[in-house]
C-alpha cells in the first residue's frame, strides 16, 4: 500500500464509538479511511450501523468518541421521495443550496446551467414538483444539489438501491463520471455487492458496528480473510 | 393448471382511463416456477393480485381469462373467490411487517387459512401451524408461535408469512417480491425455502422480481415484462444466454456483473447451511 | 372518488357564494336597516315586501339575519385566523425542536383541551365584558389547542424526512427550515383544519350569543335571534326558521368545501399520488 501514501487523506475516522437506545445500531472503534479521488465501498447487512456511521461523518448525529477528520461531507440519500421537497420545485431546491452557500444571485443562474448539464437533466424539469419526475431524475436531482456546494467528498447511503436496474446502471455510470471530472470522493454505502465491485476502489465489510474486513475490490472478492464477508459474497454473487 | 389469456387491466381514478397490464398471455403447470420480471410500473404486480382475487375494484376494470383448474378467476363471485384464497392459491407480499398484524401473535395469523376453510379443532390447528412453521426451517416453532411479529427479524417475518400461505398446501404460490426487503444472505436462503417447498410439495410457485440474478437462480421459465406488455417470455437459460428483445438485452446488460468471479476466488465457500 | 369530491367542492363553493351574496344583499341593498322597528308589521309573515318576515318589534327579518351573519362570520374569520396563526407557530416550534419546550406545550394544551372550548370561551367572555374583541379573543383561545396538535404532529413527521436533513447539511437555519422548507407541506392539512375550525367558531359564537354572552344590542347576531324569537315561536316561526336556515346553510358551504377538499386538489399533484 506504499502508493496510497502519497494519495492525500480527504477523510479520517478513527476509533469512532456511538451507542444509542435499542433502535439504532451502535459503533464499537470504527476507523475509516478515505483518500482523495479514491470511491470506498462500505457493505454491511441492514442494522450493521453503516446508516449511522454515515450520519456521524455528516454530523447529522454526534458520536460519543473517536475522531473524524471533517464535517462537511455532503450526503446523497436512499429515498429519493422523502429526499426533496415535495411541495417545492427542482428550481428552488437548486437555488436554496446557492442561497444557503451565500452565492451571489447573479452568478445562481449559470452555476445551475452548469449542474444540469453535469447531472443530465433537462433544463424545464426546474419548474417541475418531485412528484412528477421519474425516480432517477429525482436522486440527479438529489446529486446536483450535492455537487452545487462543491464538495469534495460526497457520502451516497444506498442511493440506487430503490431505483430500477436500468436506472441503477446510469446512475452509478454517472456517480463515476463525476469522480473522474471533479476530482471527488465517494464513500458508497450499499448492501449490493455486485454494485460495490464495479464502482468502488476500495472496501470496508462491516457487522454489527464492527468493521470486520477490509481492501482492495480485488483482495476482499477474490481473497476474503473473515468468514462473514465469505458468507456474504456466497449468497450475493454464487449462481 | 393455471392459463392466463388476454389479461387487461385498466384504471378508471383519473379523467384518462390508464391501461396498466396489456394483453398478457400464459399457462402454468402443475410443480413449475415461473419468474415474471420487469421495472417498476410493468405492470408484473398488477397480474399477480388479478391471478389472486385482490383486483376486485370499483375503479379498475380487469378483462380477459384467468383459467385456475377449469374455473375462470376473474368473472366468479367473491364466494368462488374465497374459496380459493388461501387453499389453493397462497399468497406472499413484498414487505412482511406491513402484512403482519402487529397485534396479533405469529401463531394465529399462520393458521387464518385453517380457519376460513377447514373445520378444525384448535389443538389440530396448533399442531399443523407447528408443522408449517418447521415446514419453513424455523428454529424453536413453538417460541416463534407465542410471539408477535415485531419480536422476529425481516428473514423470520417473510418465513412466517410463507408458512402461512403454505399451511392449507395450496397449489400455487404467488410470490409478489418476497425477498427485495431483505438481506441479501436471507435472500438467499429464502430462494433456498422457495426451491425446497416447490420439490416437497409440487408446489407452483409464480415469482414477481425485479431482481434477474435471483429470478435466474429459481425459476425454470421466465417472462420479461415492461409498460404493462409482455416483451419476451421462454425457458430461463434461453432467455438469459440468448435474449431475443432489446429491452431484454438492456435489463440483463444493466445487472452489474463479477466477472470470472468463481474461476477466480479460490476459497472455500461457506453456504448458510439453512 | 375523486369526480364525487369534485362535484361536493363545487356544491360547497356555491353555496359559500350564495350566502356572501344574501349578506351583502342584506345590509347594502336592502330597503331597511336592521334596527327599523314597524309596528304595523309585528310578526308579519314572509311576503315580497318582508321576504322573511317581520318580528316582535317589526324588524325585517331578512336585513337582521343578514347582519347577524355577517357579525357572525365576522367574528369567526378574526377568531380562526387569530387562532390558526398562533397556533401552527407554537405547533411548528414544539413539533420542529421537541425537547421540554415541547413537553411543556404539550401539557398546556391537555390542560386547555380537557375543558370544553366553549365552557373557556364562556368564562372568558363572562371574565371580560361581551365587546367583539374578547369575543374574538376567548373564541380564538378556545381553538388554538386543537391547531398546536395538529401541526406538532405533521412538524415531527416531516423532521425525521431526509429532505429536512438534506437542508440541514446544506447549513439552512432552523427557522428557515421550519417556515419556508416545512410549512408549506404542511398546507392541506392547515386547510382543512381552518374550515374545521371556521365552523366551530359560527357555532360557538351563536352559542354564546343564544345564553346571551355574544354581541351586544342593537347588533344582531345568528345566535341572539334565534333565542330571542324562542320567546314567540307558536306565534312567528319564521323569525326561528330563516335565521336557523342562514346559520345551517353558512356551516354547510365550508364543510363541503373542506371535504371536496380544495386543498388536496391544489397540492395533489405535487404529492405521491
Amino acid at each position: 500500500m506504499d502508493a496510497n501514501n502519497e494519495w492525500q487523506t480527504e477523510l479520517e475516522v478513527k476509533d469512532l464509538r456511538f451507542s444509542y437506545g435499542k433502535n439504532m445500531p451502535s459503533l464499537k472503534d470504527v476507523s475509516l479511511t478515505v483518500y482523495k479521488g479514491q470511491i470506498v465501498g462500505l457493505v454491511g447487512e441492514s442494522g450493521s450501523g453503516k446508516s449511522t456511521l454515515a450520519k456521524c461523518i455528516t454530523g447529522l448525529l454526534k458520536p460519543a468518541g473517536g475522531s473524524i477528520s471533517k464535517n462537511d461531507a455532503k450526503m446523497i440519500f436512499q429515498d429519493t421521495f422523502s429526499s426533496l421537497n415535495p411541495s417545492k420545485t427542482v428550481g428552488f431546491h437548486f437555488e436554496e443550496v446557492l442561497r444557503l452557500s451565500k452565492i451571489p444571485k447573479e452568478q445562481r443562474k449559470e452555476r445551475i446551467d452548469r449542474i444540469l448539464r453535469k447531472t443530465e437533466l433537462e433544463e424545464d424539469l426546474l419548474n417541475h414538483y418531485p412528484s412528477e419526475l421519474s425516480g432517477g431524475q429525482r436522486q440527479r436531482v438529489g446529486i446536483g444539489m450535492a455537487l452545487l456546494s462543491e464538495p469534495t467528498l460526497l457520502i451516497a447511503d444506498e442511493p440506487v438501491s430503490a431505483l430500477d436496474v436500468t436506472v441503477q446502471a446510469q446512475i452509478l455510470k454517472l456517480l463515476k463520471k463525476l469522480r473522474d471530472e471533479n476530482d471527488l470522493s465517494l464513500l458508497f454505502i450499499s448492501h449490493d455487492l455486485r454494485t460495490v465491485y464495479n464502482l468502488c476502489d476500495y472496501v470496508y465489510v462491516m457487522k454489527n458496528g464492527i468493521i470486520v474486513e477490509d481492501g482492495t475490490i480485488d483482495e476482499v472478492y477474490f481473497n476474503p480473510k473473515e468468514d462473514y464477508t465469505k458468507i456474504l459474497l456466497s449468497a450475493a454473487l454464487d449462481d | 393448471m393455471l392459463t392466463v389469456k388476454d389479461l387487461r387491466i385498466e384504471f378508471f381514478d383519473h379523467s384518462l382511463p390508464e391501461v396498466a397490464v396489456t394483453d398478457v398471455d400464459f399457462t402454468l403447470k402443475e410443480g413449475e416456477i415461473l419468474g415474471i420480471v420487469g421495472e417498476s410500473g410493468s405492470g408484473k404486480s398488477l397480474t399477480a393480485q388479478a391471478i389472486a382475487g385482490l383486483m376486485k375494484r370499483k375503479d379498475a376494470k380487469v378483462s380477459g381469462e384467468i383459467m385456475f383448474d377449469g374455473v375462470n378467476l376473474l368473472n366468479s363471485p367473491r364466494s368462488v373467490l374465497r374459496s380459493f384464497q388461501g387453499s389453493k392459491i397462497g399468497f406472499v407480499f413484498q414487505e412482511p411487517l406491513s402484512s403482519l398484524n402487529p397485534v396479533v401473535k405469529v401463531g394465529w395469523q399462520v393458521e387464518d387459512a385453517l380457519r376460513v376453510h377447514e373445520k378444525m379443532t384448535k389443538e389440530e390447528m396448533k399442531q399443523k401451524a407447528l408443522k408449517a412453521l418447521e415446514d419453513v426451517s424455523l428454529d424453536d416453532p413453538e417460541r416463534i408461535y407465542n410471539s408477535y411479529p415485531h419480536e422476529l427479524s425481516g428473514g423470520q417475518r417473510q418465513r412466517v408469512m410463507i408458512a402461512g400461505a403454505m399451511i392449507d398446501r395450496p397449489k400455487l404460490l404467488i410470490a409478489d417480491e418476497p425477498t427485495t426487503a431483505l438481506d441479501v444472505t436471507v435472500q438467499a436462503q429464502i430462494i433456498t425455502l422457495l426451491q425446497k417447498i416447490n420439490k416437497k410439495y409440487n408446489t407452483a410457485i409464480l415469482f414477481i422480481s425485479h431482481d434477474l440474478s435471483l429470478v435466474r437462480k429459481l425459476c425454470g421459465s421466465v417472462l420479461v415484462m415492461s409498460d404493462g406488455f409482455v416483451v419476451e417470455s421462454g425457458p430461463c437459460d434461453e432467455i438469459f444466454t440468448n435474449p431475443k428483445e432489446e429491452y431484454t438485452k438492456k435489463l440483463i446488460d444493466s445487472i452489474p456483473k463479477v466477472p470470472d468471479w468463481k474461476t477466480r476466488s479460490t476459497w472455500e465457500r461457506i453456504t448458510d447451511t439453512k | 372518488m375523486l369526480k364525487h369530491r369534485s362535484s361536493q367542492f363545487k356544491i360547497g363553493l356555491i353555496i359559500s357564494l350564495v350566502m356572501a351574496g344574501v349578506i351583502i344583499a342584506g345590509i347594502f341593498l336592502s330597503p331597511y336597516s336592521s334596527t327599523d322597528m314597524d309596528a304595523a308589521s309585528k310578526y308579519a309573515g314572509p311576503s315580497f315586501k318582508h321576504i322573511f318576515g317581520c318580528d316582535n318589534f317589526g324588524r325585517d327579518v331578512f336585513t337582521r339575519a343578514a347582519q347577524g351573519a355577517a357579525i357572525s362570520v365576522g367574528i369567526s374569520l378574526a377568531s380562526v385566523l387569530a387562532g390558526a396563526f398562533i397556533g401552527t407557530v407554537i405547533g411548528a416550534l414544539a413539533g420542529y425542536f421537541g425537547g421540554i419546550f415541547d413537553e411543556v406545550i404539550m401539557r398546556i394544551t391537555d390542560v386547555l383541551f380537557s375543558i370544553p372550548s366553549l365552557l373557556l370561551a364562556l368564562l372568558f367572555v363572562s371574565l371580560s365584558d361581551s365587546k367583539i374583541i374578547n369575543i374574538i379573543i376567548a373564541l380564538s383561545l378556545a381553538i388554538v389547542p386543537s391547531f398546536v396538535k395538529m401541526i406538532r404532529q405533521e412538524f415531527k413527521l416531516h423532521k425525521e424526512m431526509d429532505y429536512v436533513k438534506a437542508m440541514k447539511l446544506y447549513k439552512a437555519g432552523d427557522f428557515r427550515i421550519i417556515f419556508v422548507h416545512i410549512l408549506p407541506n404542511v398546507f392541506p392539512t392547515l386547510g382543512n383544519c381552518l374550515f374545521i375550525a371556521f365552523n366551530n367558531c359560527i357555532l360557538a359564537e351563536a352559542g354564546l350569543s343564544f345564553i346571551g354572552l355574544g354581541v351586544r344590542l342593537p347588533l344582531s347576531s345568528l345566535g341572539r335571534m334565534l333565542s330571542e324569537a324562542n320567546g314567540y315561536l307558536s306565534l312567528a316561526p319564521h323569525c326561528i326558521i330563516f335565521p336557523g336556515i342562514v346559520l345551517i346553510l353558512i356551516l354547510l358551504g365550508p364543510g363541503l368545501l373542506s371535504e371536496g377538499g380544495s386543498f388536496y386538489y391544489a397540492y395533489r399533484k405535487r404529492f405521491k399520488n
